[in-house]
Order: C-alpha cells, then sequence, then structure tokens
C-alpha cells in the first residue's frame, strides 16, 4: 500500500509505526518482522562482522525506539531506520578507529566471515555470487547499493544520510552497479536475460 | 549505460524521485536508444530477481531479535511538561498536607502537655476536714484530728482557679506546728 502524495511512504507501515507509538507491542512486532532481515543485511555487509552487526542492530533498533518522537512522517519508516543504522555504523567505525586501508583489508575476508542467511533459497549459489559481488564494492558505493536496494531509500535521502551532493550518491551507484556487474560477468552469471 | 546523461534519470526513476515532465523525457529516450534501453531492462531484472531482501538481507540471531523485541515492545514513556508540573504540585501538595498536619499534631501535643491536671497546680490536700500525716504525726496523742483541720486543709472552692487554668489564684498550705 503506497502513499499516493509520496510513493516511497508504505502507508501500513505508517499505521503500524502509530501502533507502536501508542504502546502497542503488536505495532512494532509486524515492523521488526518485516525489516528486520534488510537492516541486519546492511549492517551485516557493512561491518564485515555477524556479532558486530547483530550489536548495532540492537543499538539501532533501541535508538529508534528512543527517539520515536523525532520521526518524520513525510519520509518512510524503513528509509527512517536505515538513516539510523547507518549512523550507528558511522560510530561503530570511529569507535575502532578502522582507517580506509583497513577497512579494504578487512572486505577482502569479508565473505568468509558471514555466513549464508538461513532462508531455504531455490538458488544458493546466485545469492552468495552476488553476495560475493556486493562485498567486493568500495565501502561508500556498497553503502549507497544497499541503502537504495535493501532500505528502499530514495537518492535525495541517501544524499542527506551520507552528506553529498544527490549527484555524487547517484554517481557512487552507478559505479556501483557497474562493478557488480563485472563480478557477475567474472563468475558468468551476468548473462540472466 | 552508453548515454551517461541519462544513466542517472534511470536510477532516479527506479526511486520514484523524477518528476512527470522528466520520466517523459527518459522514456522518450529509451525509445529511441537501444543500448539505454537494454541497460535500463538488465537493472530491473537484477533488481527483481538479485537485489531483493531474500539474497541480500540476511537472518539475526534469535537471541538479538527477542532482545529487541523485549526493549522495544514496552510501552514508551514519555516525561510531557505538564506531567512533571502536576507531578511536582501533587507532590508539593501532599508535603505540605503532612508538614501542616505535622505541626497541628505537635502544637495539640504540647498544648495538651502543658494543661495536663496537676501539671503546675499546687499540692493541695484537698479532702477536707483530715489532718495531713505529717500534721497528725505532729499532733500531740490523743488530740482529736479535728483541731488540725483548720490550720493545714483548704476547702475544694479554692482549686477553682487553678482547674481553670490560673494557678496564681491558688494559695499554697502552709503547714504551721501547733
Amino acid at each position: 500500500m503506497m502513499n499516493l502524495d509520496n510513493p516511497n511512504i508504505d502507508a501500513a507501515d505508517q499505521e503500524l509505526f502509530d501502533l507502536w507509538r501508542k504502546g502497542d507491542p503488536q505495532g512494532f512486532a509486524r515492523l521488526y518482522d518485516k525489516y528486520k532481515n534488510r537492516v541486519f543485511g546492511f549492517l551485516l555487509r557493512m561491518t564485515g562482522d555477524r556479532e558486530r552487526a547483530e550489536d548495532i542492530m540492537q543499538d539501532s533498533f533501541i535508538a529508534a525506539y528512543r527517539n520515536i518522537d523525532q520521526f518524520d512522517r513525510t519520509r518512510s519508516f524503513l528509509s527512517w531506520l536505515f538513516g539510523i543504522a547507518h549512523k550507528r555504523t558511522i560510530d561503530y567505525f570511529r569507535h575502532i578507529k578502522v582507517e580506509t586501508e583497513h577497512e579494504h583489508d578487512a572486505l577482502g575476508s569479508i565473505g568468509s566471515r558471514i555466513d549464508a542467511p538461513d532462508d531455504a533459497l531455490s538458488n544458493k549459489r546466485i545469492q552468495s555470487l552476488i553476495n560475493e559481488a556486493v562485498d567486493a564494492l568500495d565501502p561508500v558505493q556498497r553503502e549507497v547499493f544497499l541503502l537504495r536496494e535493501l532500505g528502499d531509500v530514495p537518492f535525495k535521502e541517501i544524499a542527506e544520510i551520507m552528506r553529498c551532493p544527490i549527484n555524487t550518491a547517484l554517481g557512487r551507484m552507478r559505479l556501483a552497479l557497474k562493478n557488480i556487474r563485472k563480478e557477475l560477468e567474472k563468475r558468468g552469471i551476468y548473462g540472466v536475460r | 549505460m552508453e548515454c551517461a546523461e541519462w544513466a542517472e534519470e534511470g536510477l532516479l526513476l527506479g526511486s520514484c524521485e523524477l518528476d512527470e515532465s522528466r520520466k517523459a523525457a527518459y522514456l522518450e529516450h529509451l525509445r529511441a536508444c537501444a543500448p539505454c534501453r537494454r541497460e535500463a531492462e538488465e537493472y530491473e531484472q537484477h533488481r527483481s530477481r538479485f537485489f531483493t531482501p531474500e539474497i541480500l538481507g540476511a537472518e539475526p540471531s534469535q537471541t538479538t531479535s527477542k532482545e529487541i523485541l523485549r526493549v522495544c515492545s514496552c510501552p514508551i514513556k514519555k516525561v510531557t511538561s505538564a506531567f512533571t508540573v502536576f507531578t511536582l504540585f501533587r507532590k508539593g501538595a501532599v508535603a505540605t498536607v503532612l508538614v501542616a498536619l505535622g505541626f497541628f499534631g505537635a502544637g495539640y501535643f504540647v498544648y495538651m502537655a502543658s494543661n495536663l491536671p496537676g501539671r503546675n497546680a499546687p499540692v493541695v490536700n484537698n479532702t477536707p476536714n483530715v489532718p495531713s500525716p505529717s500534721a497528725h504525726d505532729a499532733a500531740v496523742p490523743g488530740t482529736p484530728p479535728a483541731a488540725l483541720a483548720r490550720t493545714d486543709s483548704i476547702s475544694t472552692d479554692s482549686l477553682k482557679p487553678a482547674i481553670k487554668g490560673d494557678p496564681a489564684g491558688v494559695t499554697p498550705v502552709t503547714m504551721e506546728k501547733e
């Protein structure tokens, strides 16, 4: 169910959010079930560590709970949640003082540290290849890509979240898609048509 | 995308961020440009097949989910200014009542203590015509007690001022030896 004024806003989410705000635990439980895998997937790929990702996920949801009154109803709930998760991830990287070079070093081994999701997928191979291609992206490209594809965050909001011009966000997304395409070509699954 | 100037428009179309005029212009370009059309179709295919929450997402552990649900499902406790003022007012009112009760209680206790019967009253023998033991001891054996009553006894009428709270109105008993 989409909002006619803003197609990125899901009216069902807004209703669940209102229930949560009024103190109905079902409101939050349903929102959480709906989006937990997306948020966790984003955090897992940004940190490369399952345990850290779970810690940041807890922090993110608790931060959302504490700042529930600051939710801007002109944005989508998921977009707001991804914004919080992004900030928490940045805090995490600041906290551990990982420099860009170290992040790049870590990226090479992310694939081996990320467990495959437990969901029963029809093609686990494709899933792992896509994940490898995403994990091989530059961190800023990967972040834009995941915010857009997992979080459904519009580019205008991605630019706000990442504090960059919208053209920069679009450029990073283009590069991310180009690099994913290259990775998929290497692995022989690009020609999907 | 072959035409760089249109590549970003394609991305914005996917996120519903193109207004009608730009959307129409982009679609018009796609009709005329085969490479751009092919890439746009590929991107849409990838989005629907690969870039899905099922593939890109990941399941958090049960422990984490339980903890998040436990914390975030609690009713939100809002502290508004009106609530604070009301609470302060209520607490202040209760405290004032308690202090006032304390003052009144203490005052009443002091008042009652200061007005206990016999606290400031003189020691009197209010039994008429009965000699006091000392006077009786001092009496000459064989002398009738009635003879002493005139000197060491006091009439009950003389206690009335003391009972009314005027100890000055009572004349202390004087003991005289005969």
